[in-house]
């Protein structure tokens, strides 16, 4: 009897025991983020340095890809398992602000005296996507709006200069795109422009630049209404259909299914034009990048530019011991104190107010196009925020793909997905 | 008393208490013992790992859940949401749409392969492996060697270009992006369900084609008047296992279209993990599994009563 006792016990203890985390892991300090290789290197570069540094709160650093990687973080902080400090991108912060599973940030630990104290050391607006209630909730380490990358050599091949011929608005792009597109019979082998059609997070970005241009917006002021279907809507997706209808540059059917990641075929050469992230120029590297020139985000109106801006920003996992949120702070401060260095190892520019004074940057406005994202970043504010993000991102996606696949009224199409988000607004 | 001799003692003990419970039993009652005493880990396991979750995404059907807020009960709600969701209705029929067009080619060419299979050929055993590959590989593999075969620069497209067919943008265009992914489904199943059509063949005795051959019987009237009676508690088992597992398809719309374009793959697993984990509606997501549930189950009853009836053949 005892015998069984004590084996049932050994059985029911070796599980536990092994389970129990071991002293060091428990000191350690875990950071995940999202995958995108240039800037997991210099993250995975930077905990180097950390843990030379600090043996006695090693780092553990993991990434994941994009989207199962937000999926994963909601779960994880669902059931408080989530990593103790986590990179958020901008959009998905109210989802979970507004659940209270994100840790305030001790502004003070990070060595300024208030939150206006720390915006001042930003570009202005640059932590309004983080701010919620008053608190800042991530600190960001990437700032990105879109830009519009052109292929030189398919310009000067179409007789045009792509220092001075490039597309400063949306129907330039129409205009110059019929020069660039080439065709096999009724295909296009070559788009002249692609409007990104990968997936609701670009869509978004995309459009909604488009639709405040027009002087609209896709939530009301509220956040409790579409008002996507309005005039400057409809302008913005007759815009987006023209590429397709009226100009035939733009390929609708090259999506998610198509190509791994969205910026892939203008590096290869199969589009003239497309429009990102600063990122993309760390990632199509150097020789790509010989024969791409970037130029500001196209506009209805020049005069008055509007783009869209976003980041990624470090978020504190609010269930770790106040200690320990400390030294993740003081962590946060080492990742975030040499901001030419992420600029240099990721393409993307660096939101602090400085940023483009910071010595040995001038090189890089000049051949890297820092100006160019900088100047694009300074015109725009942070898109729809909403605990219901991704349910109206997907909205707006469907209604441009009943648009441009089935050749849907405009008008239809978005009342159809203000019908859907106002529904996803009720759920609030 | 030392130690060890104490331990001896309760050691000798227990063993005698042990062999006293097997004593006094009938034979019978000991191996159903023993019986389930093997059976006790595997039913444990899926105890806690499917039941007690079944039981628990019932239970959260009832409630408004974000996965981050405490649940609150709504009663019905979700449901009645899900009935007025036309996303839901879009999912219902795709999935049903993909369960048919997959599973009837699957019915028909399984039995064909399996046929040609159950035949005297020089080199049987390598064919049999080769047709049992797709079964083999990892199911994400399979998703991604398609994703680039379906490619609009890739081998279907470069193929199809020799007899004068225009470049085709197979899993983006709504015409063609479901059937795509249906003849995945198709060259996927076909294989395992001509395995289990082959051990049905091997089963039939040789004797019935001996005597229906000696009666005049030719191949095709062999084909109906034996092999398929005969193959008939098979062929039942088969029909339900596809219907079932083509419901059930998540992977390759996940990894290949994402549901797109235009909801034509988005089909109902990949709703309920949208709905679930991507809006954060857990209530509506478990509310929906429970329809997909009992859609399934509905047809593994229509099975079993099947199964009956054309049973002991």
């Amino acid at each position: 009897m005892q015998r069984s006792f004590i084996a049932l016990l050994s059985a029911a203890l070796v599980p536990a025991i092994l389970a129990t985390p071991s002293l060091a892991q428990q000191k350690s300090i875990t950071w995940w983020e999202h995958s995108n290789p240039p800037h997991n290197n210099y993250s995975q570069e930077l905990v180097g340095e950390w843990n030379k540094k600090h043996p006695d709160n090693a780092v553990q650093y993991d990434f994941f890809a994009m989207t199962p990687y937000f999926k994963k973080l909601s779960v994880a902080l669902s059931t408080k398992s989530a990593a103790d400090m986590f990179t958020v991108v901008d959009s998905l912060l109210p989802s979970f602000t507004t659940k209270d599973v994100l840790a305030p940030i001790h502004i003070d630990w990070l060595g300024y005296k208030n939150l206006d104290d720390m915006k001042s050391a930003y570009l202005p607006g640059a932590l309004d996507g983080y701010i919620h209630n008053g608190k800042l909730y991530a600190v960001p380490v990437v700032s990105a709006t879109l830009s519009l990358y052109i292929n030189s050599d398919h310009f000067k091949e179409a007789g045009l200069d792509p220092e001075k011929d490039y597309p400063k608005t949306w129907e330039d792009i129409g205009r110059i795109g019929q020069k660039l597109v080439k065709r096999q019979g009724k295909t296009i082998t070559r788009e002249g422009f692609d409007f990104a059609m990968h997936s609701a997070q670009w869509t978004m970005w995309y459009m909604e630049g488009l639709i405040r241009q027009y002087g609209g917006s896709i939530l009301d002021a509220s956040g409790t209404k579409c008002t996507a279907n309005s005039d400057a809507g409809v302008k913005a997706m007759q815009t987006r259909a023209m590429y397709v209808r009226k100009y035939e540059i733009s390929d609708p059917t090259v999506s998610v299914a198509t190509a791994a990641l969205p910026a892939d075929d203008l590096a290869k050469g199969r589009v003239s034009m497309f429009i990102t992230h600063a990122g993309s120029v760390a990632q199509f590297g150097p020789a790509a990048m010989q024969h791409i020139k970037v130029v500001p985000f196209p506009q209805v109106n020049p005069a008055k530019p509007v783009t869209v801006v976003y980041g990624f920003a470090i978020a504190v996992n609010p269930t770790i011991p106040e200690a320990k949120q400390k030294t993740v702070h003081e962590l946060i401060r080492f990742i975030i104190q040499d901001p030419k260095g992420w600029y240099e190892k990721t393409a993307y520019p660096y939101p602090s107010a400085n940023f483009l004074k910071l010595p040995g940057l001038e090189e890089a406005r000049k051949t890297r196009y820092l100006d160019v994202f900088v100047k694009d970043i300074s015109t725009g504010s942070f898109a729809t925020r909403s605990p219901q993000f991704v349910e109206i991102a997907d909205a707006m996606h469907r209604a441009m793909e009943r648009v441009v696949l089935k050749g849907d009224d405009e008008k239809k199409s978005l009342d159809q997905a203000c019908a859907d988000i106002n529904d996803a607004l009720k759920q609030q | 008393m030392s130690l060890r001799a104490g331990s001896r003692a309760i050691g000798d003990k227990s063993r005698i208490q042990s062999r006293r419970f097997w004593k006094g039993r009938p034979f019978h009652a000991r191996l159903r013992t023993a019986g389930f005493l093997f059976v006790l880990p595997a039913l444990l396991f899926l105890l806690i790992f499917k039941f007690l979750p079944m039981l628990d995404a019932l239970r959260l059907s009832f409630f408004k859940y974000d996965l981050m807020s405490a649940p609150v009960f709504i009663g019905l709600q979700n449901y009645h949401t899900l009935w007025n969701n036309p996303l839901f209705h879009q999912a219902f029929w795709v999935s049903a749409k993909y369960m048919f067009g997959v599973s009837i080619p699957e019915w028909i060419l399984a039995l064909g392969l399996a046929i040609l299979l159950n035949r005297r050929m020089p080199g049987r055993p390598l064919i049999r492996l080769a047709y049992f590959f797709p079964i083999a590989m990892s199911q994400i593999v399979v998703a991604m060697v398609w994703k680039f075969l379906y490619n609009p620069l890739g081998l279907v497209n470069n193929l199809l270009s020799y007899i004068g067919i225009d470049r085709v943008n197979w899993l983006s265009t709504e015409a063609t992006a479901l059937p795509a992914l249906i003849a995945i489904g198709i060259w996927r199943g076909v294989p395992l369900f001509a395995v289990i059509y082959l051990a049905g063949l091997q089963s039939i005795p040789r004797e019935y084609y001996e005597a229906a051959r000696m009666d005049g019987a030719g191949p095709w009237q062999r084909f109906i008047h034996v092999t398929l009676p005969l193959l008939t508690p098979t062929i039942l088992f088969i029909v339900v296992l596809s219907l079932i597992s083509a419901m059930k398809v998540f992977l390759n719309p996940l990894v290949m279209t994402e549901g797109g374009p235009n909801g034509t793959t988005r089909v109902l697993p990949y709703f309920i993990y949208d709905t679930g984990f991507a809006y954060f509606r857990m209530g509506e997501a478990a509310a929906a599994s429970m329809v997909l549930f009992c859609f399934v189950l509905g047809l593994t009853l229509i099975q079993l009563r099947l199964l009956r009836q054309g049973g002991p053949s």
